[in-house]
């Protein structure tokens, strides 16, 4: 009970910062305009901002930061580690891979994409879930032995990535480039369809969530209470790991590599609200989707009139509470 | 000395000849020597100011990150330390683009010193928090520690040099370390401090061999646990520090090296030091070698080459071992 | 669905505000354009050169890659014009601030914020982004409505570059060497590049490794003899910390560099940058055909 009301807080301040998101940018517009605009009012140049920029933007920003969380929650829980990430899994490599895959394979000699762009994200995704698929099976041999899975996928990453380098050397100028602003992750040229992708792979996954609460709590206890009490434990584990993957790609595919909300999200919301699945899953997905806005307002009020990629500043805003974390894990474990 | 030790021992001056021969051009064993008397021409140019540096910073570079992997294993019992995966690099590389864009340094020795000083500061980190955690963290937390952390740091160098997108060709530059056309100008600084480490480890090799025990068998046998570790680390990091002031962040070479060294039949330090560095050497002149063919004329980044060739060892060792199990 | 009627309804809007519209075929489809377009958007360095040649100041264009914000070459043409972000980080919010009525863009750069540019403006946008300018030149001043002004431009241009290759005469026999310096890495530039596509015009023989349709080698030290020539060209990309011009002192010092052919004969010369490559437009390449008059010694 003494939670709903920091959860109401929580919701309040997403909404606050939304509809800041909305109303500051390089163009500062006054309330009373951005709420015209809304509702179709307003001038013609507000309307274009709000309804075709930042609206897409912020809510592009919301549904992946959203989605890593999520998929971050999923993952340190499946994995039992505190460390565990959507990056660490290869997921964000993998997907790189991917856009430089279909960047390189459609050019034709004169660097002209023959394909449109918009088939990038199924690339990125592919890769992903290639990736992802890859250290899983890998992993597979050793049964619930979670912190093997993070061990392949911290490789495979590698192996990824390197590959990622010796394209963007290969390859021509433009598109390195091109990979390299995708690499950090951002979301200023979202558009309404870049955000509906990653809101649709989350309305898929809301009720698989909330009927994983449960059984991803008594997943806390170890293997074989958890197997005691009727659970499935393999089924479950496998059923979040598969969302994790599927919910980290979907963000990945249009927002780019946007590190750490995946890793910290978790942590915030398991502190502010304890680790009882039902509270801390939701809480995790506002803070993610917070820290992401945040990332991408800060970005937009620093370096303007450049679009920076957010993701380049999520770190920034991840990198003090990681650090705590690590310290208290420390002391944890002394 | 084992045999595949030996057989290591006359790879390393024929992969250093072969290192002078290959390239672009191709040139015989006569040429070469030619070269090294100081013949003049292009071709022994080429062989004698380009091929030759590249070569002497391999071997180099390569014994010092073989040597920091090991130290780093010792000193943590851990069997997957090393600079490249735990963050070091990436705090060395961080330290070394802030200490340019942000306190305006320049000139070749303020460059090794903040590369220094960032590798030092990111392994106190990493293993500050793996220390805290007792002896006994399993190893994988401390990989993924370091992994998190590399992440973090390079995120860093990202943040700032995509502020001026002018300058993203020199990411990759930063991204990736190499061997060729690197200014030798840090060499006098580098060299003292990585040959000081290595007489240094040379003689400490019978503290390195208790410290691969227990903290109880170290204590009763004399050995100052903490202390030791603590000058193992920050030996491993000063030699990580010399060698991305040197070639730039390389992964994979000090995780392989002690590896291959104890494949070859080292079984304790006396050996295994010594051995760790031959290794090193030897796989850095192959992966410099393989750079240049790879993609030609364009040279590939030694550290994609390491990568592509480490990772399915880190992957052999994963299955070989239960490294992971905590 | 409540998008679907807003676009539609800010579409007629657009169409109301333009009544005399004509239509332009370009790299993403047709599109309707202003007749005489007053407040141009432009999105590329070479199409910002295309704009000042026409007479057209631009409101908004991205800042040029070197320079602050736009090369010197065009520094005091372009006083007043607003930033709006850089080629492949375009600031779509300043763009729309504006109010521009003609958006023009590249496909290579841009084709992700295709619809969003649309959304502000008509917006028209070339296909390639490489060496012949000339293609993105006639488009963009059929976009303007500036096509008869445009064919002038260009028969001057074209003029130029004739007379001076008959004043060049033999020494176009020369096998001229292209080379960049950039942070980390050294360039061969080849015929399809901005200098290559107007050296090849002016006549000139290339060494055999750069009398190829492709853009550049990306090369290391090694390969300083393969680029010798009759004459070096070289210039210097660099974005201000310093890290090219020290690339590029390291190799001119170079003992195989003194080495080269070229070099020992004193025929090498350091040129701009912008104007040999970078820029990119029809601007830099009027600079760029002043500057081998000047270093041919031939009076234009």
């Amino acid at each position: 009970m003494s939670r709903a009301a920091p959860m109401a807080l929580l919701v309040a301040a997403l909404i606050a910062l939304a509809i800041a998101a909305v109303g500051l940018g390089s163009t500062p517009i006054p309330p009373e305009r951005v709420i015209a605009a809304l509702l179709g009012w307003g001038e013609r140049t507000d309307q274009i901002v709000v309804w075709n920029l930042r609206l897409p933007r912020v809510a592009l920003a919301a549904c992946a930061g959203a989605a890593l969380a999520l998929s971050g929650a999923l993952l340190q829980r499946t994995t039992r580690n505190p460390l565990a990430s959507p990056s660490i899994l290869g997921i964000t490599d993998g997907a790189a891979l991917g856009v430089l895959v279909f960047l390189f394979a459609f050019s034709d000699e004169a660097n002209l994409l023959q394909v449109p762009v918009v088939w990038q994200p199924l690339f990125a995704a592919g890769g992903a879930a290639l990736f992802a698929l890859a250290v899983t099976l890998l992993a597979g041999r050793d049964r619930g032995d979670p912190m093997r899975l993070i061990l392949y996928g911290v490789t495979l990453a590698a192996l990824a990535h390197a590959a990622v380098v010796l394209m963007m050397i290969v390859g021509p100028v433009y598109r390195s480039g091109q990979a390299l602003v995708w690499l950090a992750g951002a979301v200023h040229q979202a558009e309404w369809r870049d955000a509906a992708i990653v809101a649709a792979a989350l309305m898929a996954a809301l009720p698989l969530l909330v009927r994983l609460a449960g059984p991803l709590d008594q997943l806390r206890l170890d293997g074989a209470s958890a197997f005691a009490t009727g659970l499935p434990v393999e089924a479950v584990r496998a059923t979040a790991l598969v969302l994790s993957v599927a919910l980290a790609a979907a963000a990945v595919s249009v927002a780019g590599g946007i590190g750490f909300v995946g890793l910290v999200a978790p942590h915030a919301a398991r502190l502010l609200f304890g680790s009882a699945a039902a509270r801390e899953l939701p809480a995790a997905a506002l803070l993610g989707a917070g820290m992401v806005l945040g990332a991408d307002l800060l970005v937009r009020a620093a370096f303007q009139p450049i679009e920076v990629p957010a993701g380049a500043v999520t770190a920034l805003i991840g990198a003090p509470y990681f650090l705590f974390l690590l310290t208290r894990m420390g002391r944890l474990n002394a | 000395m084992t045999r595949p030790a030996l057989l290591l021992l006359a790879l390393l001056p024929l992969l250093a000849l072969a290192s002078l021969q290959l390239g672009l051009t191709i040139y015989g064993p006569g040429e070469v020597w030619a070269a090294l008397r100081g013949a003049e021409g292009q071709d022994a140019l080429i062989i004698r100011t380009l091929r030759l540096p590249r070569t002497v910073l391999a071997l180099l570079v390569g014994a010092a990150l073989g040597l920091c992997g090991l130290l780093m294993q010792s000193a943590t019992r851990n069997p997957i330390a090393e600079p490249g995966l735990l963050g070091v690099n990436a705090g060395a590389a961080l330290a070394v683009v802030l200490g340019v864009s942000l306190l305006g340094l320049d000139g070749i020795a303020a460059m090794t010193l903040m590369a220094a000083a960032g590798a030092v500061a990111a392994t106190v980190l990493v293993f500050g928090l793996a220390l805290a955690g007792g002896p006994n963290l399993p190893p994988a937390h401390l990989l993924l520690a370091g992994v998190t952390l590399s992440a973090l740091l390079w995120s860093g160098t990202q943040v700032v040099i995509l502020l001026d997108e002018a300058a993203m060709e020199e990411l990759l530059f930063w991204l990736s370390g190499a061997f060729a056309d690197r200014p030798l100008a840090a060499l006098p600084w580098a060299l003292p401090p990585m040959a000081a480490i290595a007489v240094l480890a040379l003689l400490a090799t019978r503290r390195l061999d208790v410290l691969r025990t227990d903290d109880g068998t170290a204590e009763a046998l004399g050995v100052p646990v903490r202390a030791s570790r603590l000058a193992a680390l920050v030996a491993a990091a000063l030699l990580a520090g010399c060698a991305v002031a040197l070639a730039g962040p390389i992964a994979f070479l000090g995780l392989v090296a002690p590896h291959l060294a104890q494949l070859a039949g080292a079984r304790d330090h006396r050996a295994l030091v010594p051995l760790t560095m031959l290794c090193g050497a030897v796989l850095a002149l192959v992966a410099d070698i393989a750079a240049r063919h790879l993609i030609a004329p364009s040279e590939a980044p030694i550290s994609a080459v390491t990568a592509l060739a480490g990772a399915p060892v880190l992957l052999a060792l994963l299955r070989r071992r239960r490294l992971g199990t905590a | 669905m409540l998008r679907l009627t807003l676009t539609t309804a800010l579409a007629g809007l657009a169409l109301a505000g333009a009544a005399q519209a004509r239509e332009i075929t370009h790299a993403m489809g047709t599109t309707e354009v202003p007749d005489a377009p007053e407040r141009v958007v432009i999105l590329t360095n070479e199409g910002t050169e295309a704009l000042l040649a026409l007479g057209v100041a631009p409101v908004g264009a991205v800042q040029s890659w070197t320079g602050d914000p736009w090369y010197d070459h065009i520094a005091d043409r372009m006083q007043g014009v607003e930033v709006v972000g850089t080629e492949s980080g375009v600031n779509l919010e300043l763009i729309a601030a504006l109010e521009p009525d003609l958006i023009i863009g590249n496909q290579q750069r841009q084709e992700k914020i295709y619809d969003q540019l649309s959304a502000i403006a008509p917006t028209v946008m070339s296909q390639e982004l490489r060496g012949d300018w000339k293609v993105n030149f006639d488009l963009y001043s059929d976009a303007l409505g500036l096509g008869e002004e445009g064919d002038a431009v260009m028969a001057a241009f074209d003029q130029r570059v004739t007379d001076l290759s008959e004043d060049l005469g033999d020494a176009t026999e020369e096998e001229v060497s292209v080379i960049r310096f950039l942070a980390g890495q050294i360039r061969i530039y080849q015929l399809d590049s901005f200098s290559g596509v107007l050296l090849e015009q002016l006549g000139f023989a290339r060494p055999e490794n750069q009398a190829v349709e492709d853009f550049a080698l990306r090369v290391g030290k090694e390969s300083i003899p393969q680029m010798d020539g009759d004459r070096i060209f070289h210039f210097t990309y660099e974005p201000g910390d310093g890290e090219g011009e020290e690339l590029a002192q390291e190799v001119l010092t170079d003992p195989l560099w003194r080495s080269l052919e070229a070099v020992k004969a004193g025929d090498v010369h350091a040129v701009d940058d912008a104007v040999w490559n970078t820029a990119g437009g029809v601007i830099a390449a009027n600079l760029m055909l002043d500057d081998i008059a000047g270093i041919y010694g031939v009076a234009q």
